[in-house]
């Protein structure tokens, strides 16, 4: 069965048809050619398909497209503003929390969302907060590090507008 | 993935009429973390999946009086947020929904779901019969309510009949009730719990209890209650005292089994360890976690 | 972060990676994202059963189902029999012909419109399977009558491997103390987060393309020449970015069988393995079980050491025969035995074939070793650190084994971590009242910069360096880069070399029809022999710019320097002219043609081993470590935490601090999976019971330690480029045994077989309760 479906990405508006079980991952990939969300278990396990959601992040390989009718979806291609990239992705390649960069573009969204809603984080909240994505490169704790860095940088309001 | 035809509706009559006409081969749609991955596994072939979330009326969160009462499609993230200021539902719902998935998959998975889906494991299911939870379920021939233990028959079973849908659930708070949750699994956080127990006291004369409600998850074939527990902490004075005797007695009365991942014998010597220690959390002897 | 004052410009600075800002953004296109115009999407069938003979296979339904556009099966594949580089004992057909030999094998391949209907089809192809007795346990698979896993071989012993150096029976003669213990570890996954994909396209001439995440672009071309049955030059592989991979990622079925989908379907075909398959049918650790004794005088110096192995190689052999050979023979180098005794099976069973990660063998045998060197100074009641700083292999040694330690910061290893650690204090305290005890252990290793013990066909690396008008410098490797950072490592190298900035460089990796062929990263090859073969190129790059610039300068070239992208006569930076200028000059008069460049770099006295006694100097450098783990036990429930970590490395020369750090953190928690939590699971029927995430336990963020500190211990290895040795490897190999010597101090339970489990734990806290209730067990 298809479904009609008007979603937009990244502020960009889609109308598209989609079939009942392509997923989100899948349409945003291989439809859409948005590869930044990547595949690494298609299960919800590893994190690295996530997507903000109307601003909530969740994980785009258990959600079916044709779920998205009406939504804003943001990737991580949505986080830069042009070559101003966002606090969080400077934090990370200013620590070296980037190694093969698989898991990454999933991590960044769920930290930025969780900036956003905690500016004076603990560790111990940064890594609850992440504890829904795998990386097998980097042993987490320079991740941390960036994220603990971007959130002193988003309190810091920027010098030039 | 499988194939199967997606829809969307706009009620709940229509959902219900839905899921009638094509009877077992129709699924409820909320969440989907675990629908989803067991329709990609193909451990269920549903021809049609009905999507609950564009229903007015299931994503209801009201903390009235004596009771919480949750919508089917609320996510995990919201009941965790709204349980923040409540110390019982603390202890032991949200200190289960902890465990579950992750927290950015209770972004997206519902209450509702995971009691539906039957996942006899999940660390939040002994918080909520230690309490004494219900559901509420929506069908063709009107509405019901059960008790969730009445409603969970076993492993991916429930009581759920052709067209029905569960549309809420309603969690006590339990007055002056002080509660636990203990679990050891194969991680520290989330990853496959091996033992569960959480409990809710409700402190009585002599330092004594006067309600004592026990719940032990992951152990045996399902989560289940423990009388004998139960019974030696109303029977103690104080309550304390029954403490060692009491987590003796859960170990053995839980139905522990032996699988891949952890044998009977290590099961019970845990349980045994967790429910000494939350007891001893919860009737304020300090304990040592 | 930066080393301070080494006298280099790029060398020794803690730079973000090259690539860095393309992972952050989503832009970085992994193998798993290449999208070829008009491409089809292929799938797998695989065997349900471990050990089956195949009767008959019937497509027709599958045929049918709309969307479908290729099928393959045995029948579609060439009749030949391959294996990977080097391996003599060719037993895998690229499709199951007559058998399926594990819950995995390749027994067809679907290529359809997309992934959904591909997936479909393969539940629609009918085989008829006969069953056949499997076997699962090594042990079991030795016996006499076992159920053999290839008929033909007349035995399941793949390898059989045994060498003596000295007289064992002179060192237990001279012993005072001989202790012995039987230790053993599962299959560990690799667990890349980015799944093995590839795509493949045939051109009109029956060229080949492949795009791939590989490890070795070269070894991969000739291996899969051999399995399609063609001549390697019809073969072009294009390394794709690799999103992780850790040994698994050299040579992969998945490849061919996608150019034989691409072949039949007549149009390219995709393929991205799902991850249950990963786990199913990927090359994961070769699991072992090793007897290891030493035999030791009163004052520590050990004297004979014996060590014993069954390995368990699956189905197909892959590198395990040298794998084994690694766990039977490199920690030998770490300690100056004289004695040396070595036994190893290499078994096939119904099981998934186990293959090359991290560490490889060496991480098998030093979880025993280093396991009994505790256990020895026990024994000898010495520190373990000083019976390790008594035996340690020292700068200016030829080991047993041949091996010659040009630079070995052992003893620095050691004498730093356990004083970060804060050892003796942390050691030998008390332990508090309480259910939680506190305990630190310690654990060294040894590792190589590439091995020439199997991949027969040469060491060493060669690149091309070209250097445009504009003075851009592009380096053509043949070496891949997983994700740990060689490329930025090379482009600090290259720019140290020429004395120009690092973002002027750029380093494009495999290609085959463009690259010099290298072997690939693996074995610590990539920094050090890679790092070499880029900075001898750009070493040929720089005498050409010099010899040029001489000639604007009017000096003689051996007299200029280059810095900071300026050319100048030494001392007289002011009257320098901008390196741009002299490319500039270089590309007119060579009408367009840019600077190039090419270097060789084979490192002096390496030599293949010999293949009965397994003698010679297998690689140019020795990284050294020593770890101290500090651990948390809870005596009541057996869980056990990692909570401090201190690791010291010797890798020669920093080229990347802020890498280098990431690299050992990295292992780390590999090495907190591999001791705590992580083990594939099989039952008795040969099915594999966890191929999930959710139940093959990769640490996550809360299973990290909180605390991490990591010493960089530089001994400047005459061999490697600016004194570079390997590091990615050996951060992994000590943990497993030191924070199981951690739980030994803090519980007093020795734990042999990996993971190291709570129940495990709890067991063995019980047993050692009643050992110590007995009244004559006073240990």
């Amino acid at each position: 069965m298809k479904h009609p479906l008007g979603v937009t990405i990244n502020g960009v508006p889609y109308d598209r048809v989609v079939e009942s079980r392509r997923t989100l991952l899948d349409f945003l990939r291989d439809e859409l050619g948005i590869t930044g969300p990547k595949k690494g278990c298609d299960a919800g396990d590893c994190g690295c398909c996530m997507v903000l959601i109307d601003g909530v992040p969740m994980h785009s390989c258990l959600i079916l497209a044709a779920e998205m009718e009406g939504r804003q979806v943001t990737t991580i291609e949505g986080l830069a503003r042009g070559d101003q990239l966002h606090p969080v992705q400077e934090a990370f390649i200013r620590c070296g929390a980037v190694q093969c960069g698989f898991c990454i573009p999933g991590i960044i969204i769920t930290a930025k969302a969780f900036l956003e809603e905690h500016p004076n984080p603990t560790t111990d909240e940064v890594i609850e907060a992440i504890s829904g994505h795998l990386c097998r490169c980097t042993g987490y704790l320079q991740i941390v590090d960036a994220i603990m860095a971007a959130a002193e940088a988003m309190r810091v309001p920027p010098q030039h507008a | 993935m499988y194939g199967f035809d997606y829809h969307a509706p706009q009620s709940l009559s229509e959902a219900t009429a839905l899921l009638a006409q094509h009877g077992a081969a129709a699924k409820p749609l909320a969440g989907g973390t675990d629908l989803i991955l067991h329709l990609k596994e193909r451990r269920l072939k549903p021809r049609h999946l009905v999507d609950l979330k564009r229903i007015p009326g299931l994503d209801h969160l009201t903390a009235e009086g004596s009771e919480l009462r949750v919508g089917a499609v609320v996510p995990l993230r919201a009941l965790e947020r709204a349980i923040a200021g409540d110390e019982l539902l603390q202890a032991t719902v949200g200190a289960g929904l902890r465990q579950m998935k992750s927290p950015t998959l209770r972004n997206r998975a519902t209450l509702g779901g995971v009691l539906a889906n039957a996942d006899v494991t999940a660390d939040l299911l002994p918080p909520l019969l230690a309490l004494g939870t219900t559901v509420a379920l929506h069908g063709p021939g009107g509405d019901r309510v059960l008790p969730l233990d009445e409603f969970l028959l076993g492993a991916s079973r429930t009581a759920l009949g052709a067209g029905e849908i569960l549309r809420e659930v309603t969690i006590p708070r339990v007055a002056g009730g002080r509660g636990f949750f203990q679990r050891l699994g194969l991680k520290r956080v989330g990853g496959p719990p091996l033992v569960i127990v959480a409990g809710v006291l409700v402190p009585g004369p002599e330092g004594g209890v006067a309600r004592a409600s026990l719940v032990a998850g992951a152990v045996g074939p399902r989560p289940a209650r423990l009388p004998q527990v139960e019974q030696i902490l109303l029977a103690a004075r104080p309550a304390v005292s029954g403490i060692e005797q009491a987590a003796a007695a859960g170990a053995g009365e839980a139905g522990a089994v032996s699988d891949l991942w952890a044998t009977k014998e290590y099961r019970q010597e845990i349980l045994e360890v967790l429910l000494r220690r939350g007891l001893q959390a919860a009737l304020g002897t300090g304990g040592d976690r | 972060m930066e080393t301070k004052g080494n006298g280099f410009s790029a060398i020794g600075k803690g730079l973000p990676m090259v690539d860095a800002r393309d992972k952050v953004t989503g832009l970085h296109d992994f193998g798993m994202d290449v999208a070829l115009p008009g491409m089809l999407w292929g799938r797998v069938l695989r065997s349900p059963h471990p050990h089956a003979r195949i009767t008959h296979i019937d497509t027709s339904r599958a045929a049918r189902l709309p969307g479908v556009v290729a099928i393959v099966t045995g029948d579609d594949a060439p009749r030949r029999k391959f294996s990977v580089c080097g391996q003599r004992l060719e037993d895998e057909h690229l499709l199951a012909i007559e058998k399926a030999r594990y819950v995995g094998d390749e027994v067809a391949a679907v290529a359809a419109f997309d992934e959904d209907t591909a997936e479909e089809a393969c539940t629609l192809i009918d085989v008829e399977y006969e069953l056949l007795p499997a076997v699962l346990d090594p042990f079991e698979a030795m016996q006499p009558g076992a159920p053999l896993v290839h008929e033909h071989l007349g035995t399941n012993v793949a390898t059989h491997t045994e060498f003596v150096r000295g007289d064992l029976g002179e060192a237990l003669r001279q012993a005072d103390a001989v202790v012995k213990e039987r230790f053993s570890l599962p299959y560990f996954h690799q667990a890349y987060l980015e799944m093995n994909s590839c795509a493949a396209e045939w051109d009109s001439e029956g060229r080949l393309t492949l795009y791939a995440s590989t490890q070795s672009p070269a070894l991969s071309r000739g291996s899969y020449a051999r399995a399609l049955d063609i001549p390697p030059e019809r073969i072009r592989v294009v390394q794709c970015h690799m999103g992780g991979a850790f040994g698994a990622k050299l040579e992969y079925k998945l490849h061919p069988i996608c150019a034989l989908l691409a072949r039949k379907a007549g149009r390219p075909v995709k393929m991205v393995n799902p991850r249950h398959e990963e786990f199913f049918a990927g090359l994961p650790r070769v699991p072992m079980t090793i007897d290891l004794m030493f035999a030791a005088k009163k004052d520590g110096t050990i004297l004979g050491k014996e060590i014993r192995i069954v390995a368990d190689n699956g189905a197909y052999i892959n590198y395990a025969h040298a794998a084994m050979l690694s766990a039977l023979l490199r920690h030998d180098n770490l300690y100056r035995y004289q004695h040396t005794r070595a036994v190893g099976d290499l078994v096939y069973t119904n099981k998934v074939t186990s293959g090359c990660f991290r560490g490889f063998g060496n991480l098998q045998g030093h979880w025993a070793v280093e396991s009994l060197m505790d256990i020895l100074a026990e024994e000898l009641g010495m520190d373990p650190a000083e019976l390790r700083k008594i035996n340690g292999v020292r700068t200016g040694d030829t080991t047993i084994h041949g091996w010659k330690i040009l630079s070995c910061g052992l003893q620095e290893c050691i004498d730093q971590v356990t004083k970060a650690a804060g050892w003796e204090q942390k050691r030998y305290a008390p332990k508090p009242r309480g259910p939680r005890k506190r305990g630190v252990g310690l654990a060294c290793c040894l590792h190589v910069s590439g091995n020439r013990s199997f991949v027969p066909m040469f060491d060493g690396a060669s690149a091309i360096c070209l250097i445009n008008a504009e003075g851009q410098v592009r380096i053509l490797t043949g070496e891949t880069d997983m994700g740990a950072g060689t490329r930025t490592a090379m482009s600090q190298m290259a720019a140290e070399a020429l004395g120009v900035p690092v973002e002027w460089v750029q380093i494009s990796t495999g290609d085959t029809d463009v690259t010099p062929h290298g072997l690939g990263t693996y074995a610590d090859r990539g920094t050090t022999l890679g790092g070499g073969g880029v900075m001898m190129a750009a070493l040929d790059a720089k005498r050409q710019v010099l010899e040029l610039a001489a000639e604007e300068l009017e000096a003689r070239a051996e007299d200029l320097v280059i810095d900071d992208g300026v050319i100048s006569v030494r001392g007289n930076r002011d009257r320098g002219i901008p390196f741009r200028q002299v490319t500039q000059k270089a590309f007119i008069r060579k009408a367009g043609g840019m600077i190039v460049g090419t270097g060789t770099y084979i490192p002096n006295g390496v030599s293949d081993i010999d293949p009965k006694t397994k003698y010679g100097n297998i690689s140019c450098a020795y990284p050294f470590a020593a770890q101290v783990a500090e651990v948390e036990v809870d005596e009541e429930t057996g869980e056990v935490w990692l909570v401090n970590h201190f690791a010291a490395h010797d890798l020669g020369r920093t080229i990347n601090p802020l890498a280098a750090r990431g690299q050992i953190i990295g292992a780390v928690a590999q090495g907190v999976g591999h001791a705590l939590l992580e083990q594939m699971v099989y039952d008795d029927k040969g099915m594999l019971r966890n191929p999930s995430f959710k139940r093959y336990l990769i640490p996550r963020a809360w299973d990290m330690p909180r605390a991490l500190t990591t010493i960089l211990v530089e001994t400047n290895d005459p061999n490697g480029p600016f004194g570079a040795k390997g590091l990615a490897e050996p951060a992994l190999i000590p943990t497993p045994p030191a924070i199981a010597n951690a739980i030994y101090n803090a519980v007093g339970v020795r734990l042999t077989h990996l993971p190291l489990t709570p129940e495990k734990v709890l067991r063995a806290l019980k047993e050692k309760r009643e050992r110590t209730a007995r009244p004559e067990a006073p240990r």
